[in-house]
């Protein structure tokens, strides 16, 4: 059997796979954008931008979209704040102590996204610990939960192990001594830190950020979970309409549109990039 | 290295971010053994009633076994499929290569939301809507990349000279694949097995679209249940889940150490 | 030792070449080595060495050309029929089986009897005097047992011909030396036809019978390693395998030879022309100036002493000589000769030893 043939015999069940769970379903999703809805609730199979035509002039539409890229840009940008000096910490220990808190970074990733997010509603909940801590303080009492204030509380936590470690993989340019350079060279750490650590640092964060913002904008769970109904993002959009108004052409738009969101976030990162070099 | 000892601010403020990080991770289990009627912290009382509550409940009970069978199908499929493929992507010469790895690992890049969405209405034809056969192929869709990924890259670090020295001691190919290939690769094939067992065990989102009253797993019932009341059955539920990932980490850890298999 | 005339053609290349794509990394080669003799493939990295010995092995197939074996052509024989018993750079132990069961695989792999392979694989090992490590996992061994282990697991299945790739590369220099010794007893003892291929020209020259020195593909010389180092057949292969000094000079008309500013004598036929002329250090004699023209027939160059290394087994003397410089290698003596930078000095060697070649501009 020549190589070529072998291939092709090794590779039909993936390929299978690919193709009738990824490829045929996300062409199908972009051709359903076309399609709309007939009076008797069946899928027309008609050419027709009324889909996108309405999206783009319903403010409904357009506000969702607006809110969802700008909570998901500002998600991102705390993310980066909480998790970057997690990153440096962990960057400069070593041994035993840099594997345990590794692992401690990790083991989120390993656990659901419905239990973090549960874990999150005993925390943020009326009578919860942080309410109740608020209250013991005297000073006024916020609602956390079922708002947007607890989602982007929930959501900052649940992607930073991601940003950790994508920052981390960024520093692997940081060679301690570059840093102690600086120092005998007169530089104060604050100066050291923003002349020295933070542009070296920069492709890690441009990684972390896009990594991050890529998954808050399709991130569903917790927005559904902790929203209570009341904090209407892409994601959660997408859902209702597939299964509770079964409107799957509107949902496709929205898919499609969530997948052009992608395209720009990777077109900026990229743009990033070549500035960085 | 006198400069990088870390000042105590910096430690402070790292402290509280690990806090952070974790809380919502350490707070189910004292949540878990609360006496209470309703979700509430901390607990008025402790008792051990949410367990006992969560093996009454045959709901839970179904879906937990459903989703171990579900994730030992799409594990043991996993490796079956993404064995033979990437031998053949890091073995065999043919054009297109690297376009092939691409597609089969692209499934990683597309959200599950709109993946979830773009299976169920491919499925939805075929009439594969909450049924085991649906759901194994729609984990495969996700859990194969992750596979290829991780055998690809061990069959490619593997030193190939081990191939070529039981070939030139007179094994031929399908020997050297079952007796040098394949043993060297056991450790890829524990850490793939695990990756897809733990994703396939933990994906909520496209299972959310597949399921429906006939079928569902466990982290769609939490779903579900979480959805509707909050009560501390669910971190009950979540310690078990957690266990469970935590028994499968070790067994890896047993078979490699954790630092080789998720810290690359 | 090198093999009579009359021996046996055991390994033949015949007009081989071996492109990788548009690479053409072997044009041409013709290789003949005789049964029961180790052969050197010595030359810099991306000469072609290893992939004449992974041709040989069948890891490779030749664009054209054959390889013949006791005079059977095997070069579409695919690899596992073979019969070589190949030593790799890395050793390439089955990292999953035990010292026994690697040096048990080739066996296995022949069909040989359950009770041939227990007693064949134990004398192997013994042999390489590693019968008590029988058990460890090759992560548990040092290097030069590892190597031990590839040698007994190469040489168990008595293969028609033995290839050693670069075998004491990862070895530290004592254990090189030791295992040099080793690697060549155990050929010697069992006869096998070996094919060694080293970068390294202490290995080549004191292990095997013959050298074949390579570049760019090609081979340079193939000889015995005296032939080789006494008379290097191009000016690379006399700076490839030992040291030298480089003198710029030129054949007038009338077939006389000068350089650095001196005229020499050599024992070759010289055509006219721009030369390199080559003397290694350690032929030169070095002493005081008298400033008289030294009588006899060698070479004598006067010069000016620059600079004196002392290295330890070897002091190094520089001398500036009609605008060249020239080293000059002795061993140490407890007495010294009393010489010192700016002294004039004479420097004398044989015309035997004055090597020349036509200019090859690099």
């Amino acid at each position: 059997m020549r190589s070529g043939e072998l291939a092709v015999l090794l590779l039909l069940p993936i390929a299978m796979i690919n193709t009738i769970g990824f490829i045929l379903p996300v062409l199908n999703l972009a051709r359903l954008s076309f399609n709309k809805v007939s009076l008797g609730g069946g899928i027309e199979n008609v050419f027709t931008w009324e889909n996108w035509f309405g999206l783009l002039t319903d403010s409904f539409y357009l506000e969702l979209v607006f809110n969802s890229v700008w909570i998901s840009l500002a998600i991102t940008l705390t993310t980066l704040v909480v998790s970057y000096p997690i990153a440096l910490y962990l960057h400069r220990s070593s041994g035993p102590w840099r594997t345990f808190l590794t692992v401690l970074v990790i083991s989120p990733l390993l656990t659901s996204a419905v239990v973090r997010t549960y874990g999150w509603i005993a925390i943020l909940i009326d009578d919860g610990p942080v309410v109740s801590a608020i209250r013991a303080l005297g000073l006024p009492v916020p609602s956390l939960m079922f708002n947007i204030k607890g989602v982007f509380i929930g959501l900052t936590e649940i992607l930073m192990p991601y940003m950790i470690l994508a920052l981390m993989a960024g520093f692997g340019r940081l060679d301690p001594r570059v840093e102690e350079a600086a120092r005998t060279l007169g530089a104060t750490p604050a100066r050291t830190f923003s002349k020295v650590i933070l542009p070296l640092t920069l492709p890690g964060i441009a990684l972390g950020c896009l990594l991050c913002f890529v998954l808050a904008v399709s991130s569903f769970i917790t927005p559904k979970l902790m929203g209570g109904g009341r904090v209407f993002l892409l994601a959660t959009e997408i859902y209702d309409q597939a299964i509770v108004t079964l409107n799957w052409p509107l949902a496709s738009t929205l898919s499609i549109l969530v997948l052009i969101v992608f395209g720009a976030a990777l077109w900026a990162y990229s743009v990033v990039l070549r500035r960085l070099d | 290295m006198e400069i990088h000892k870390t000042s105590w601010p910096m430690r402070v403020l790292v402290f509280a971010l690990f806090l952070y990080l974790l809380a919502p991770v350490i707070l189910v289990f004292p949540i878990s053994f609360s006496g209470d009627q309703v979700l509430r912290f901390p607990p008025t009382f402790w008792s051990t009633r949410w367990y006992a509550a969560l093996f009454q409940n045959t709901k839970m009970l179904n879906a937990f076994w459903t989703s171990v069978v579900l994730a030992a199908v799409v594990t043991a499929l996993s490796i079956a499929i993404a064995v033979p493929a990437a031998w053949a992507m890091t073995r065999l010469k043919f054009a297109g290569k690297d376009v092939l790895f691409n597609l089969f690992t692209a499934p990683l890049l597309l959200p599950t939301i709109v993946l979830g969405l773009a299976i169920l209405i491919v499925f939805a034809s075929f009439g594969l809507l909450a049924t085991m056969q649906g759901l194994v192929f729609a984990h495969l869709v996700v859990t194969l990349p992750y596979a290829l990924r991780v055998l690809a890259v061990a069959l490619s670090t593997q030193d190939q000279a081990c191939e070529e020295a039981a070939r030139t001691l007179g094994a031929k190919p399908l020997t050297v694949f079952f007796r040098v290939t394949l043993p060297m690769l056991m450790p890829g094939i524990v850490a793939a097995a695990a990756l897809c067992f733990l994703v396939s065990f933990d994906e909520v989102v496209i299972t959310l679209f597949l399921t429906g009253p006939r079928i569902s797993t466990l982290p769609v019932e939490l779903y579900n249940y979480v959805y509707n009341q909050a009560d501390p059955l669910v971190a009950a539920a979540s310690v078990l889940m957690i266990l469970l990932t935590l028994g499968i980490i070790m067994i890896v850890e047993r078979a490699m150490g954790l630092g080789k298999t998720f810290v690359k | 030792m090198p093999v009579s005339q009359s021996a046996e053609e055991h390994l033949k290349l015949d007009g081989i070449s071996v492109s990788f794509g548009a690479v053409n990394v072997i044009p041409s080669l013709d290789l003949s080595v005789c049964k029961g003799e180790m052969v050197a493939l010595l030359g810099p990295s991306g000469c072609g060495k290893t992939t004449t010995l992974r041709m040989i092995a069948g890891l490779i197939s030749p664009s054209s050309g054959r390889i013949l074996v006791g005079g059977r052509n095997i070069t579409r024989l695919p690899i596992h029929d073979r019969d070589m018993g190949m030593v790799f750079q890395s050793y390439a132990l089955f990292p999953h089986m035990d010292v026994l069961r690697n040096v048990q695989f080739g066996l296995q792999m022949r069909n040989v009897s359950k009770q041939d392979i227990e007693q064949r694989s134990k004398e192997a090992l013994e042999l390489v005097q590693l019968g008590q490590l029988a058990q460890r996992k090759p992560k548990e061994l040092s290097g030069g047992q590892q190597q031990r282990v590839a040698l007994a697991r190469a040489l168990v299945i008595q293969p028609s011909i033995l290839l050693l790739d670069e075998p004491l590369s990862n070895l530290d220099a004592k254990l090189r030396d030791e295992m040099r010794l080793q690697i060549r007893a155990l050929q010697q003892q069992s006869g096998i036809t070996a094919v060694f291929v080293t970068h390294d020209q202490v290995e080549a020259l004191s292990m095997c019978d013959r050298v074949v020195v390579m570049r760019n593909g090609r081979i340079e010389q193939f000889g015995t390693p005296t032939e080789i180092y006494e008379r290097p057949a191009t000016a690379f292969v006399a700076n490839f395998v030992g040291r030298t000094n480089r003198l710029k000079g030129t054949v007038g008309s009338d077939g006389r030879l000068s350089a650095a500013g001196q005229p020499l004598r050599a024992t070759a036929k010289l055509l006219p022309g721009p030369v390199d002329v080559l003397v290694r250090p350690h032929r030169i004699a070095l002493k005081p100036s008298n400033g008289l023209a030294a009588a006899g027939d060698g070479n004598v160059v006067e010069g000016t002493m620059s600079g004196i290394i002392f290295i330890g087994d070897l002091v190094q003397y520089i001398v500036r000589a009609g605008g060249a410089e020239i080293v000059v290698e002795e061993a140490t003596r407890r007495e010294r000769p009393s010489l010192g930078v700016g002294d004039k000095v004479q420097l004398t060697w044989s015309p035997d030893d004055t090597l020349v070649y036509p200019d090859d501009d690099k």
